[in-house]
């Protein structure tokens, strides 16, 4: 008995440890568990028994005496938790987050009407959207001709003033002389003039009140957009149909299932890719290793028909079983994947999914806003005048392991350099946005020469010294044990953490990335970090920057001007295996 | 602003250094032609810059040791001929 008791203390502390404290409210005392144990043939005792019940404490639901474990599961059934999710959720995260009440369940026809309510809205805010365009249109038309009836008025008035000027002149009309003076230099007589200046006079006005008539069509067509538009469905009922419509749809959860299991088949469709390509390219080598040695051997050079045996084919055939055994997991996995994504649309319409799919994306992606900070202000108008694309990065339906998004990340780096995007892409990862990747050309640019600032301004800490190394050592200083760091020293940024008293840095442009050990060698290599540097014989500073990731991560700026890293898949300059080879 | 110089006294290749941008490693061994170190190394080096390049610079050789693979299997009859076959040892080796 004693052995059980301690069995059972071990474990309340375990679940204690996942529930909080809830959980030291529903012990029961050492008799009633006695008795229980009697009773149950010693299986009161299995550990998974007191999750179910510890849950429904938690959701203060009444536990009877009598209860099974599968009692206390239906009862949890209407609170959201099944027993499948609930174990997956405790092995990858350890403890079980509290679920959303679920919405009252709508009749089919209520459904339906949900559905369309929300078609409905979304048609008619893409068409306010585009009379809006209009009216704004209209709206600069109007400006122009006002302008435009302006500068008539303006030139009809210079021309009445050249009337009154001659009238002034020669006291009347008629005494206007209808003959060139032989003496003047003007081409035509001054009646002439007079009658181009009353033609001038009569062309302005009638101009001008053709602008003004074309203003009031204008403005009577902006009544009428305006009338069309206020008729149509805001952005905010288009909100609320949304919102509704995922609320009580029976496919929101499924397609956040679904979508979780398509992030994880993506990456793993990735790394399968990258596999088969690496296991063709090193059958490939051993072939070609196999004809070199043939020659070789046919040469009567038996020292490179061993070097070639010993090194070449032996590696490669090597890399192969290694390749191979790769393929056949991911193979099978990737298999899995399709029947599981299959069997989670089941019963789904095909239109009704996609509605609740596409609105699940938009909802979960990032829309630029505004900077509050000035650096990333500054960055994104950079990045406009660049003409760089902005694709907001999509929060993960079920956020990824560590070493699925390093894998998802690293790869051979195609761009001329972009490790403060892959770092900040990585960040971005690990705070929940899908980020994929990152470009060349002016987005790697600019946030390589921008990040300073924007760190700086979220908080970063630097360290300007005229040795390399000792900026780099200053700022490491402050690592502490479970966090990660966004680190830059010599001409390099990277992710680093202290593990078990060592310092690592995170190597992502590789195809072998993931965690290594960061010493002076590393800053030396990989940094390039330098103890001096001049220019000109004037003395430069090599100053090391550091930032704890959480911080970038917490800023709605940050994630924000992540758009402008993320990148569609297959627009990607690199990644596994270098897809722009 | 950019400066020129060697890592270490006796290297052959220049290292270019750009005070103001991080992630960019661009390198020249005769100042005339510049190479940036991701996207231009090794497929646009000749096998002669290759082979200076990697004995001054070891780490990149091995950080690159995928990239360098498909080199040598490109640039095989070059190397035999410049005697240099224990480059595949190097690179195959850390499969």
């Amino acid at each position: 008995m004693d052995s059980v008791l301690k069995y059972r203390e071990k474990r309340i502390k375990r679940l204690e440890k996942r529930f909080g404290t809830y959980h030291g409210s529903f012990r029961l005392d050492a008799d009633e568990e006695e008795s229980n144990n009697g009773n149950n043939n010693g299986n009161s005792f299995h550990g998974n028994t007191r999750i179910p019940f510890g849950l429904c404490q938690r959701e203060g639901i009444q536990i009877e005496k009598d209860w099974t474990p599968k009692d206390a599961w239906d009862a949890l059934a209407g609170k959201g938790y099944s027993a499948g999710e609930v174990y997956t959720e405790l092995k990858k995260t350890g403890k079980v987050a509290p679920r959303k009440p679920k919405a009252p369940e709508k009749t089919p026809a209520e459904l339906k009407k949900l559905h369309k309510d929300f078609t409905t809205a979304k048609k008619e805010l893409k068409k306010r959207e585009k009379l809006e365009k209009e009216k704004s249109t209209v709206q600069e038309g109007i400006k122009a001709c006002e302008n435009r009836a302006g500068w008539y008025d303006h030139d009809a008035k210079r021309a009445r003033e050249k009337v009154a000027w001659f009238i002034e002149k020669y006291g009347s009309e008629e005494a206007i002389p209808s003959v060139k003076d032989p003496n003047s230099h003007d081409i035509y007589p001054p009646y002439t003039y007079y009658e181009m200046a009353k033609d001038d006079i009569k062309r302005d006005e009638k101009w001008a009140k053709d602008e003004r008539d074309m203003i009031e069509v204008a403005k009577k067509k902006i009544e009428g957009l305006d009338e069309q538009i206020n008729a149509l469905k805001t952005k905010e009922d288009y909100t609320k149909a949304a919102d509704e419509l995922l609320k009580h749809s029976p496919y929101t959860e499924k397609v956040k299932s679904f979508r979780a299991i398509e992030e994880e088949a993506e990456s793993d469709r990735k790394s399968l890719a990258y596999s088969q390509d690496q296991l063709e390219k090193f059958k490939w080598n051993k072939s070609y290793f196999e004809q070199l040695r043939q020659r070789a051997a046919d040469a009567g050079e038996q020292d490179v028909v061993e070097f070639y045996e010993s090194h070449g084919i032996a590696a490669s055939k090597l890399a192969i079983e290694k390749y191979e055994k790769k393929v056949e997991e991911l193979s099978k996995k990737v298999g899995e994947y399709d029947k599981r994504l299959s069997e989670v649309k089941a019963d789904a319409s095909d239109k009704d999914w996609k509605q609740i799919y596409d609105l699940s994306i938009e909802r979960d992606t990032v829309v630029e806003s505004d900077y509050e900070h000035n650096g990333f202000k500054d960055a994104s108008k950079k990045l406009k005048s660049y003409k760089v694309k902005y694709s907001g990065p999509v929060k993960y339906a079920s956020q990824p392991s560590d070493e699925r998004i390093i894998s998802d990340l690293c790869g051979p780096d195609k761009t001329g350099g972009s490790c403060v995007s892959v770092a900040f892409a990585y960040i971005a990862n690990k705070a929940g946005y899908r980020v994929l990747d990152f470009r060349g050309a002016s987005s790697r640019e600019t946030f390589s020469t921008c990040s300073r600032r924007l760190v700086r301004e979220l908080g970063g800490e630097e360290s300007g010294n005229y040795n390399g190394f000792e900026s780099a050592h200053k700022v490491l200083n402050s690592v502490q044990e479970g966090k990660e760091y966004y680190f830059v020293a010599g001409s390099h940024a990277t992710i680093v953490r202290k593990n078990e008293g060592n310092l690592e840095y995170l190597e992502l442009q590789d195809n072998d990335g993931g965690w290594h050990s960061l010493d002076d060698s590393v800053l030396k290599n990989r940094y390039a970090c330098k103890s001096k540097r001049t220019h000109y014989g004037r003395a430069l500073e090599n100053p090391a920057l550091i930032i704890e990731t959480s911080k970038l991560a917490e800023s709605k700026d940050f994630i924000s001007l992540m758009g402008y890293i993320n990148t569609a898949e297959e627009k990607q300059k690199k990644g596994k295996g270098g897809g722009m080879k | 602003m950019k400066r020129i110089y060697k890592a270490a006294k006796g290297d052959k290749v220049w290292w270019v250094d750009y005070p103001n941008v991080i992630g960019k490693f661009v390198f020249t061994l005769d100042k005339k032609k510049f190479f940036n170190l991701f996207g231009d190394y090794p497929q646009k080096l000749s096998v002669e810059e290759w082979i200076a390049f990697n004995e001054d610079n070891p780490y990149w050789e091995k950080f690159f040791a995928e990239e360098n693979r498909d080199y040598i299997i490109d640039h095989i009859k070059e190397l035999e001929v410049l005697g240099k076959l224990d480059v595949v040892k190097r690179a195959w080796d850390s499969v």
